[in-house]
């Protein structure tokens, strides 16, 4: 069944339906959220809460990219736990520091285990750069560079034009870069900026 | 003949386009040939795609457990929900509306009430005062002028209510507004 059979089928209520296509994106939400949010536990909610949210109002759905409108849910979800942790911020940075624990499941089997260990660091700090950033820029560079939306797709998601998009990702970027080249000491090595210095 | 913007007009954002291939032909050329002859520029280009493959590189992070739905899980938020099932857009944006309606009355009304209430409380203090004047011992304009108003504040307003009671019920009225409209744009951001 394609994909616009599941939905017109999971709008009569058919929650099979609805759970196949859960299935299909459930590893792009969860990952979304855990970039935006940086912890496990708040991504694993926000994962749920964003498909339940998406099953109650599928009737809104208006057509187009349904990916696209599930990733706005998803960065809804996100934004409203970011703001929820901004209000009360005495808890707030234990719950967004990356859990350790979970770092450990991102475990690729066909990957050896040296080289996943490396991605593991790399991943580690790429997203210590990602929290730095504020939560409009984390969301228009994951969207872009890590779950790989066009701009076009990245402005319909985040209800923007595509001039905001073009502007928060260079910011976004232009951080990160400034955060990952004052943390090369902590890159693997496969993974540093190659500079004329280091040839 | 076109003249080019020197190099420094090309910042992170134009590059962070051209990294992209979002850039007009006409543009990217013009970057590229300032790449060309600008070492400063061309790193900076590199750092930033630099950062674009790191990002590329990261491993995913995959789901920890399957997020599919069941009817249980629909019913406990459907349960969760249901007093407050009302709460629709809609249904706020309307409240918003009626509240501002019962607003704009109580201002409409204080408004006439007081217009009525000034004159009449001022010629109730002037009459006394004119009494024993003749009209060449002074000028009847400036006895006006010195009216105290107390009489029109302390007077009933609008339905008979007090000024102060008026007052807070204006300002009740217009946070209410406020937060229902609030409300309503809360609720239908996100579906």
């Amino acid at each position: 069944m394609d994909e616009q059979a599941l939905i017109d089928a999971a709008c009569q209520g058919d929650l099979a339906s609805f759970n196949r296509l859960v299935l299909t994106y459930q590893g792009m939400t969860y990952n979304l959220a855990y970039r935006i949010l940086g912890n496990a536990e708040g991504a694993e909610d926000a994962a749920q809460e964003a498909f339940i949210k998406a099953y109650r109002n599928l009737n809104q759905y208006r057509g187009g990219s349904f990916k696209a409108w599930l990733l706005r849910i998803v960065t809804n979800v996100c934004y409203d736990q970011l703001r929820h942790v901004q209000r009360r911020p005495a808890s707030s940075l234990e719950d967004l520091a990356i859990d350790p624990e979970h770092a450990g499941k991102l475990v690729d089997h066909a990957e050896e285990p040296g080289d996943y260990a490396l991605r593991q660091e790399l991943s580690h700090v790429i997203q210590r750069g990602i929290e730095q950033l504020p939560a409009e820029q984390r969301m228009v560079l994951t969207l872009s560079d890590v779950e790989g939306l066009s701009y076009e797709e990245i402005a319909a998601v985040m209800d923007t034009s595509l001039g905001t998009v073009k502007s928060r990702l260079s910011r976004a970027r232009a951080k990160l870069r400034d955060f990952l080249l004052a943390q090369q000491e902590l890159l693997p090595k496969r993974y540093r900026l190659e500079t004329e210095d280091s040839l | 003949m076109i003249i080019h913007p020197p190099n420094d007009a090309i910042d992170d954002e134009l590059l962070s386009s051209y990294l992209d291939g979002q850039l007009p032909p006409q543009e990217q050329r013009r970057i590229e040939a300032a790449l060309a002859g600008d070492a400063a520029l061309a790193s900076s280009l590199a750092t930033l795609r630099y950062t674009k493959t790191l990002l590329a590189a990261a491993p995913r992070v995959p789901a920890p457990r399957p997020f599919t739905l069941t009817e249980a899980m629909l019913g406990q938020t459907r349960q969760r929900r249901g007093w407050l099932s009302w709460l629709q857009p809609a249904t706020l944006r309307g409240a918003a509306a009626m509240a501002a309606v019962m607003l704009l009355v109580l201002l409409v009304g204080d408004v006439g009430v007081r217009t009525e209430i000034i004159p009449a409380a001022q010629t109730a203090q002037v009459q006394p005062e004119l009494g024993g004047l003749t009209p060449d011992q002074g000028d009847p304009t400036a006895i006006i002028a010195k009216v105290p108003t107390e009489a029109a504040t302390a007077a009933p307003g609008f339905l008979g209510l007090p000024p102060g009671v008026l007052l807070a019920l204006q300002i009740g009225l217009a946070v209410l507004v406020v937060l229902l409209l609030a409300g309503a744009w809360q609720l239908s951001r996100a579906p």
